[in-house]
């Protein structure tokens, strides 16, 4: 039987203890009812944003609706901006006319709505959305201008277009397919892209190779990417560049690196963290230039043409471009050789600031006065 | 002119010697052996990154070439209190328009150094398929750079204490209320689009940003 002294140094421990214990079972309660009101304040928070949401949209007065794309396509705005709204629709209308052709029909339904820009003061900015079930959605900020507004509204229709059509192409691009024509600095960087990849395959497309080109823009399919890929040298430069990641064996990774080829191969062959540098080379900006190559190539009616076409990206590009795919990548290749040639480093505008600053500094000194 | 190459001389000829050292240091900083750009994945990528590495260092010497000289225009001047020049029969306008004139002919030298620099690096360099060399856009960058940075500094040396304070205590000024506007957690960053205005196009600084490549794509 334990000792009475040692009962009540047990009691004493437990009376003691039941408090705390009571404290921390209330404290875990008062907590989960804290978390629980405070998720409840959250989505009540969510609900009363949706509700206003609607509640705006929906009242939203637009006075003014505008047809185009054979009457397929409503764009409605407010009467600050139906000038504007009104000379954007009628460009972006040719322009969804000539590229779309029959196909025009799949826009119907769609409403686009131009309203202000509430953060941008003196109404300058647009807010353009996309208003599906009551909803404005898909929203894009713009200048109030002609051109900014008929940008927008061109790529929504050639999207939807795009979208419509089931098109393959759409996933092939990464990325959506600009409507502008391509620029200096758009073959600039596709060349500086192609000539500074670490695979050998981009290096031969740029040399003129178009197997090569299919492969780096993922037209074909490589059977073998760290041998197809890459040369020796290109195998060394990937596994030294991710060496001090930590994710490749020591060992391997230094003999690598040291000039063993086998083991170059090995380790991209074998190791997840390498996987990233099989996939094609060619980004989605090279690929979009191919197909704004092949758009410019088609004339009218190239996006018609893509949507109509039921095969392949390949095929889809050679029937925008209404020549054999082979033909679009020659046309391409030579855009990414020649064009663009010129520096950023000097240019008329450049030189007028510099001489503009210049003579109003020299102005201010020659002025200035010693006297006060 | 020619007192006023005498006290710039030795400053101009410093510049010039670096203006034709900074290309050949880009071009020796590139033509290794292939180990060394196995980092950057391809010969290119290599010549790219260095170019731009070496980019910085035009910025700063026209920068420093326009101050130097610029500076270097006023000194003597400064030190006699300009009694000697106000004391000559000579508008004080005219003083003004020949030292900047004289000034900015010295910036010549440098910009001839720097063209002879570029021309030679790009005729030694291994340079690969696809991308070029501008040592003609580049050095005409480089002398307009100099030419603003000089006029900067002239037209801040030539005037009074006075508008010197004055432009000092505009600066201070935008600093404090930059501070200010964050103390009271205003949502503008006055720093910020005030830099957009110097730096950005048509910027009084604008020609100092942007690529200064001699060998791009």
């Amino acid at each position: 039987m334990p000792s009475p002294r040692y009962l009540s140094i047990l009691a004493t421990a437990v009376i003691l203890a039941a408090p705390g214990a009571g404290a921390r079972a209330q404290d875990t309660r008062e907590l989960a009812r804290r978390l629980d009101a405070a998720v409840a304040l959250r989505e009540k928070a969510t609900a009363t944003l949706v509700a206003y949401r609607r509640q705006t949209d929906v009242a939203q007065v637009y006075s003014d609706t505008i047809r185009i794309a054979d009457r397929a396509m409503l764009v409605v705005t407010t009467g600050d901006f139906l000038p504007v709204v009104r000379a954007a629709a009628v460009t972006a209308d040719t322009f969804i006319r000539r590229s779309g052709g029959s196909q025009v029909g799949a826009l119907r339904g769609t409403v686009v709505t131009v309203r202000v820009d509430t953060t941008v003061p003196g109404k300058a900015g647009v807010v353009i959305s996309l208003r599906s079930n009551g909803l404005e959605g898909a929203q894009e900020q713009a200048p109030a201008s002609r051109d900014a507004v008929a940008k927008i509204l061109e790529s929504r229709a050639q999207e939807l277009l795009l979208a419509h059509g089931g098109v393959r192409s759409r996933e092939w691009l990464t990325g959506g397919l600009p409507i502008d024509t391509m620029t200096d600095s758009d073959w600039r960087a596709v060349r500086l892209e192609m000539v500074s990849s670490p695979t050998t395959i981009a290096r031969t497309c740029y040399g003129g190779d178009i197997p090569a080109c299919k492969a780096t823009l993922g037209l074909t399919v490589v059977q073998d990417p760290v041998m197809d890929m890459y040369d020796a040298e290109g195998r060394r430069a990937v596994i030294a560049r991710v060496r001090h990641f930590g994710q490749l064996a020591r060992g391997t990774t230094d003999r690598c690196v040291a000039g063993d080829d086998a083991q170059c191969i090995n380790l991209m062959r074998t190791n997840a963290a390498l996987f990233y540098a099989l996939a094609p080379e060619g980004s989605g900006h090279a690929r979009a230039t191919l197909m704004q190559q092949a758009i410019a190539d088609g004339g009218p009616g190239a996006i018609e043409r893509l949507i109509m076409s039921k095969g392949s990206v390949s095929d889809e590009i050679a029937a925008a471009a209404r020549e054999p795919l082979d033909s679009v990548i020659v046309h391409w290749q030579r855009h990414a050789r020649l064009g663009g040639i010129k520096s950023d480093d000097f240019s008329p505008a450049i030189a007028a600031i510099a001489i503009g600053w210049i003579l109003a500094l020299g102005a201010v000194a020659v002025r200035g006065s010693r006297w006060r | 002119m020619a007192v006023q190459w005498k006290w710039s001389r030795w400053a101009v000829l410093a510049v010039t010697v670096v203006g034709f050292g900074i290309p050949i240091a880009s071009v020796k900083a590139i033509a290794g052996s292939p180990a060394e750009y196995s980092n950057f994945g391809s010969r290119a990528a290599q010549v790219v990154a260095v170019m731009q590495g070496f980019g910085m260092a035009y910025a700063l010497l026209a920068a420093g070439a326009g101050l130097a000289i610029a500076l270097l225009a006023w000194s003597s001047d400064h030190r006699g209190r300009h009694v000697y020049a106000l004391s000559l029969p000579v508008a004080r306008s005219r003083y003004a328009a020949m030292r900047f004139g004289s000034g900015a002919l010295f910036l010549l030298l440098p910009t001839v150094g720097v063209l002879a620099g570029t021309l030679i690096a790009v005729l030694i360099a291994p340079i690969p398929s696809g991308l070029h060399g501008y040592p003609i856009a580049l050095t005409l960058r480089f002398m307009l750079s100099s030419a603003v940075a000089y006029s900067i500094f002239f037209a801040i040396a030539a005037s009074t204490p006075k508008a010197a304070g004055g432009v000092l205590g505009a600066i201070a000024a935008v600093l404090v209320v930059a501070f200010l506007l964050s103390a009271a957690s205003v949502e503008f960053n006055l720093l910020s689009y005030l830099g957009g205005l110097v730096f950005s196009e048509p910027g009084l600084l604008s020609v100092f940003t942007g690529r200064w490549m001699l060998i791009d794509a």
